[in-house]
């Protein structure tokens, strides 16, 4: 054989391999994102699929999402808005869907022994802290202990499996719009997943996201944890892999202000009515549903490294801490989600 | 026999098309910001020309060196300013009360898919 045809075929296989990678690399799903301003946050959906138009099903989402929202707003939610006008010791009827959601919070109140608290509603308003929009300012400490006597999660019930809701103290409020945040994603992915079963993508709510399904089918979702004393918004502190399942995280960086040279942020512990202080200023939890990961992510910040952090894992919720001094504490278990 | 035909000119220029092909033509992080108000692509601004571009009389944003931030904003809570600096596509920095986002598009696959935080 010439030289020269040894050259020639050379070529011609070296061509042929790079524009073979051209398709290896390529991969034959897009994505398609939309982001829109709900839920006091932001959403964006990013969907693949191969049967169903990525449009229609991110568009069948964020329904989903207003549906929820409509329902369970903290102002105008029309099934919070009727719970709150009940009386002491009324029966209120509820649907399956609020008594999953009350049924929830009240389980992770229970377990976080009340490091998570959907009763704040009030002291939550006197901090300014319920709305980006509102000034916040420190309360004077007198209304605050006033609004705190109104709170707590275990003057809440729910009654006959669930059917009727029913408060024990007549000023008690109950703020649902957190943890429904966090059921509107879960929801939304169901929707999208009812539609097509095989879709890909996530959902992320202001941070909080849940997995519809692994990137191009088959990679986990690389997933940055904010680093929470950076002047960077893209520094990432740790990195999580996830190809299903959801996560969250919570930290006293995300809103707050300073008054007096003091940082207040809007994390509160539900026991003093102050913004917590617990050592920790970071908490990701990942889990099995954005609902369980935001609200067990807010308790952590809560909670510390105290004992009760030790009950998350045997309640399906894995933490990761970031500390004052940015070390880091982990559940046991939390590095399977760290490598690929 | 000539080593060189005029035909073998196809061949090369095969090769040279796939060698174009595949290396790799743009930057992870791109050359251009976006700024997004209420779902609709108000600005584009190139990253790589410093410069304070307003936004109607809500928000002033600062570009230097590659990167993006929002420098005032006339909302009481303050997030998207004390979110600081992005460089990295696909991260956003985002004002809730002005519903505006603001954010480097992806031109291919990153290193990071999203944030939680």
């Amino acid at each position: 054989m010439s030289i020269r045809l040894v050259t020639l075929s050379g070529l011609l296989i070296l061509s042929a391999a790079l524009i073979a990678t051209l398709f290896i690399r390529n991969h034959p799903a897009e994505y398609y994102d939309r982001t829109e301003f709900l839920m006091g946050t932001y959403l964006t959906v990013v969907v693949s699929s191969e049967n169903v138009s990525p449009v229609k099903l991110a568009a069948a989402a964020f329904q989903e999402i207003r549906r929820v929202e409509y329902k369970y707003a903290k102002d105008y939610g029309t099934e919070v808005m009727k719970l709150n006008s009940a009386e002491v010791g009324e029966l209120v009827p509820v649907d399956d869907e609020t008594a999953h959601i009350i049924e929830t919070a009240l389980a992770v109140a229970r377990i976080t022994d009340g490091g998570f608290d959907f009763t704040l509603g009030r002291v939550m308003d006197l901090w300014g802290f319920n709305k980006a929009d509102t000034e916040k300012g420190v309360p004077d400490d007198d209304q605050l202990k006033e609004a705190l006597r109104s709170t707590g999660y275990e003057y809440v019930r729910l009654v006959d499996e669930g059917g009727w809701f029913v408060k024990k103290l007549r000023d008690l409020t109950i703020d649902l719009s957190a943890i429904a945040k966090g059921y509107a994603v879960d929801s939304a992915i169901s929707v999208i997943r009812a539609l097509d079963g095989d879709a890909t993508g996530y959902v992320d709510a202001g941070g909080d996201i849940g997995i519809i399904g692994p990137k191009y089918g088959k990679l986990p979702w690389t997933i940055g944890v904010r680093h929470p004393r950076s002047e960077r918004a893209d520094e990432v502190f740790d990195v999580v892999y996830l190809y299903d399942g959801a996560i969250a995280t919570s930290g006293d960086y995300e809103n707050y202000f300073i008054e007096d040279g003091m940082h207040y942020h809007h994390i509160i512990d539900p026991s003093t009515g102050y913004p917590a202080v617990s050592g920790a200023i970071s908490a990701t939890i990942v889990s099995s549903s954005v609902m369980l990961a935001d609200a067990f992510a807010t308790a952590a910040v809560v909670l510390g490294k105290s004992p009760g952090i030790t009950f998350f894992p045997r309640n399906g919720a894995l933490v990761m801490m970031i500390l004052e001094d940015l070390s880091i504490f982990k559940s046991e278990g939390f590095e399977v989600y760290q490598t690929r | 026999m000539k080593f060189f035909r005029f035909s073998d000119l196809f061949i090369i220029l095969l090769v040279v098309l796939a060698l174009v092909l595949t290396l790799p033509t743009t930057r992870a992080g791109g050359s251009v910001v976006h700024v997004i108000q209420d779902g609709l692509l108000v600005r584009t601004l190139d990253l790589w020309v410093d410069a304070r571009v307003e936004i109607g009389e809500i928000m002033v944003i600062q570009v230097e060196k590659g990167a993006v931030r929002a420098l005032v904003t006339d909302c009481p809570d303050q997030v998207c300013v004390r979110m600081g600096w992005i460089s990295s596509p696909g991260i956003p920095i985002i004002c809730v009360p002005n519903r505006i986002m603001i954010v480097i598009p992806r031109e291919k696959d990153s290193e990071i898919d999203v944030i939680t935080g």
